[in-house]
């Protein structure tokens, strides 16, 4: 297998913090100026709820793709090919590190009042 | 000559220690949101002292260690450590002082005996209401009158463009935006004036565009409201 997938892969895992931080901003900003904090849904209010929903989808997409990278170990013996996939398993786990700190907050403080 | 050169030297290293007191000083709060503020402010200068302190040594002893042995040293540990375990020791603990501030000083709608004031930015000036007055809604043009040791919501907006409403001893900035109603809640600890800008570039009249504040007593709160102009209701 060519060292392109991986080299692809090392970028991956940040796109998708990324894409959780701007969704997570969007969400908080434009839920708040649509009054999701009034609508509760099982004790939970709305904009509470899709923050909620947006962090955990990321999280999972990360799990999948550092899945995906650790599992890349037995197709190829090349050197350059191993050293990629290090280097993206390294990256995925700092974007999953990342991801989780950036919505951590999200059951605990006020979102909007 | 080396008299003069000492004297520039001295005026430079100072010259920051300048901002630590006056009228518009974050560092020298009068209230309890400011307070909280600055409080925050040195957690987050001394944990940034202690990051580049223990980075520093790291550096420091890498150095020394790598002269005393050329072996280099595991990368993947000063990787680790340095790039990931540092930080986030210092860091973490600061996000959660950080938000736990930030949610202590919201404005939330259960307080009681929480004045109501309305601002109104507008190019280049400042109009405040104060709706709940003795008598009827009164009025000031750059002149905020607060009750001192009382909480005070101020519901900030815009008639033009964006403006920044801050008064740096009494607590955060917040944003006035046209069509868009934000609150802030602030308290004056005591009686006393203090002074307030505008803290987003609003267009030419920008940097004249500042109100004075003065926190009154209960009694001569009401007193001095009594003699503002009137404001339709």
């Amino acid at each position: 297998m060519k060292p392109r997938l991986p080299l692809l892969l090392i970028p991956a895992g940040f796109v998708i913090w990324a894409s959780a931080f701007t969704l997570l901003y969007a969400v908080l900003s434009l839920g708040c100026v649509a009054g999701w904090q009034s609508e509760v849904i099982a004790g939970m209010t709305l904009v509470r709820l899709v923050l909620l929903a947006v962090w955990l989808v990321h999280l999972a997409a990360l799990i999948v793709l550092l899945i995906y990278c650790v599992q890349l170990r037995h197709r190829s013996a090349d050197r350059t090919f191993g050293f990629l996939r290090r280097a993206a398993i390294g990256s995925t786990v700092a974007a999953l590190a990342a991801t989780v700190w950036t919505g951590v907050a999200i059951p605990a403080v006020t979102p909007c009042l | 000559m080396r008299r003069g050169r000492a004297g520039c030297i001295a005026a430079v290293v100072t010259m920051p220690l300048a901002g630590c007191s006056g009228p518009l000083s974050t560092l020298d709060p009068a209230g309890p949101s400011a307070a909280a503020i600055a409080e925050l402010w040195w957690a987050m200068l001394a944990g940034s002292i202690a990051l580049f302190g223990l980075v520093m040594t790291l550096l420091l002893w890498t150095f020394l260690r790598a002269n005393a042995h050329p072996s280099s040293p595991r990368p993947k540990l000063w990787l680790a450590g340095g790039g990931l375990v540092l930080p986030a020791l210092v860091l973490t603990p600061l996000l959660a002082y950080g938000l736990l501030t930030g949610e202590r000083l919201l404005a939330h709608p259960r307080a009681a005996e929480v004045t109501r004031i309305e601002v109104e930015a507008r190019q280049w000036q400042w109009n405040f209401r104060y709706p709940a007055a003795a008598g009827g809604p009164r009025m000031s043009v750059n002149e905020l009158h607060l009750p001192a040791g009382r909480p005070v919501d101020l519901h900030v907006g815009s008639a033009d463009v964006i403006h920044g409403f801050w008064i740096p001893r009494l607590g955060g900035k917040i944003d006035a935006i046209p069509g868009h109603i934000n609150v802030i809640r602030l308290s004056a600890d005591r009686p006393g004036v203090y002074r307030g800008v505008c803290a987003e570039f609003c267009g030419g009249g920008h940097t004249a565009m500042d109100f004075r504040v003065e926190a009154h007593s209960d009694d001569s709160y009401e007193d001095r409201l009594r003699e503002l102009p009137r404001d339709r209701p």
